[in-house]
């Protein structure tokens, strides 16, 4: 949190480098969050740079408050639902963007990649919704309160929709990831 | 049903990376538009040519195989009694001369556990040079994974979701493979150093056996706080070739992870050749690269 105060400070003072830091800091964070909202690789892509294009343009008055990564992130979020407000969705997109599992065996590695794309695809069956907090909860780390503010509804119908998404991930999931 | 708290971590560990080429146009558009809105000249493309991100390198977990391989090693510093009917250190000698092992592996609480027994399991096949692995889902290949390590070529094979992906081990992989357990040999060189203690005699599968275990902890064996660690190791008194590995490992923060694994249905001294696993590739089958 001191870290991002002091980059947002230099950036405010036009230090590239400490934008640069922005970026590498969160760029991977933010294209997962986009890619679990929007389900289409080259929307994500372009969602996260409009959000660091946005935020460069503005950051010479920009105030932190809260937590940078929430802010980005709540900025992915805004722009995603722009999109997909704005055009009806395909019936079925191109293969999500392949995940990056985080390990260096050959076979874990595998087991992880298969995993990770099992889940995109449950995730891309679930309500937009109840994808939203999911996402935004787990991945993003935005408390309930949070998410409940940006959809515009109770902290309860919040919890609801992550534990209906919960269930029907589970049931998706059911029998086809563990292996 | 899936536990949700698998799910979640899944999620957690869920992570698309940035490309170099979108890395290049991010930054060099949000720098420009920075300079821009700051009444500074832009600059030119600023970010740099290549951004390694390399994975970090985790500890290997509850790595079955290796712990089994402890077990294995340390035949030779189990004392022989004159009535017994293995001797240990042949049986050391045995497995560190076998050119392929195949094995049957199950383990449940880890990221690689099998889901109803005996109908999910893995079939593995190993030399010092190759590597086959195949997982089964109700008795079905659900999923491949090969590996030649003098190429460092690796392919994995999803056959559920008819996709796969080919690609090349860094310096990196290749250098943890030696901390690994990738061959019968490297069994022994993992296994020194362990207490063990006899087991006594017992049929497994109309099979005479004779059985070794430890319950020697060392440092790194696995990525959680242990509480209790337990593997054993049965040989045929008859053939003196290892017949079933068993190990249990429980811990965990909050002492609620349990994890095993059972080796079993080896066949030792196999020539295994490239040809004879390497998998083909179905024609219908979408590379994921």
């Amino acid at each position: 949190m001191l870290e991002d105060k002091l980059l947002v400070l230099k950036c405010r003072r036009g230090n590239r480098e400490a934008m640069r830091r922005i970026y590498q800091k969160y760029k991977d964070l933010l294209l997962t969050v986009a890619t679990g909202l929007l389900h289409e690789p080259a929307e994500a892509e372009d969602v996260v740079h409009d959000v660091f294009v946005a935020f460069a343009q503005s950051v010479e008055k920009f105030q932190l408050t809260g937590s940078l990564k929430g802010y980005l992130a709540t900025c992915v979020r805004n722009l995603a639902l722009d999109r997909i407000r704005a055009k009806a969705r395909r019936a079925e997109g191109p293969r999500p963007a392949t995940p990056s599992p985080v390990t260096s065996d050959p076979e874990k590695d595998a087991v992880a990649t298969e995993e990770l794309i099992q889940l995109q695809e449950a995730m891309s069956r679930l309500p937009y919704e109840q994808r939203e907090v999911i996402v935004l909860h787990l991945k993003a780390g935005l408390r309930f309160r949070e998410i409940a503010r940006l959809q515009g509804v109770s902290l309860s119908t919040s919890h609801a929709r992550f534990r209906y998404g919960m269930d029907k991930l589970r049931s998706l999931l059911n029998g086809e990831v563990q292996q | 049903m899936r536990p949700e708290e698998d799910i979640r971590k899944t999620i957690r560990r869920w992570n698309n990376k940035t490309s170099e080429r979108m890395d290049e146009r991010v930054l060099g558009d949000a720098l420009h538009a920075m300079d821009e809105s700051q009444g500074q000249e832009p600059y030119g493309p600023p970010f740099p040519r290549r951004s390694i991100m390399k994975n970090p390198i985790t500890k290997l977990a509850v790595a079955a195989a290796v712990i089994a391989a402890v077990v294995l090693g340390l035949f030779e510093f189990v004392s022989t009694d004159a009535g017994a009917g293995v001797v240990w250190a042949e049986v050391a000698q045995k497995v560190e001369a076998s050119h392929g092992v195949s094995f049957r592996l199950r383990e449940t609480g880890g990221q690689k556990a099998h889901k109803n027994w005996p109908r999910s399991y893995s079939v593995v096949r190993r030399s010092p040079t190759l590597s086959r692995t195949d997982w089964y889902i109700a008795d079905r290949l659900s999923r491949t994974v090969f590996i030649d390590w003098p190429t460092r070529s690796v392919i994995w094979l999803s056959h559920n979701q008819k996709i796969y992906s080919k690609k090349t081990l860094t310096d990196e992989d290749v250098q943890n493979r030696e901390d690994a357990w990738t061959d019968p040999q490297g069994l022994i060189s993992l296994g020194l150093n362990r207490e063990l203690h006899e087991l006594g005699q017992k049929t497994i599968d109309g099979i005479l056996c004779e059985g070794v275990g430890t319950n020697d902890l060392r440092d790194g064996d696995f990525t959680f706080p242990v509480k209790s660690f337990s593997a054993r190791m049965w040989v045929s008194v008859e053939t003196g070739y290892p017949i079933l590995v068993e190990v249990e490992a429980t811990g965990g923060d909050d002492g609620s992870i349990r994890r095993t694994s059972t080796l079993d249905k080896f066949q030792w001294n196999l020539d295994i050749e490239e040809s004879a696993i390497k998998p083909e590739i179905p024609s219908d089958y979408e590379c994921i690269d």
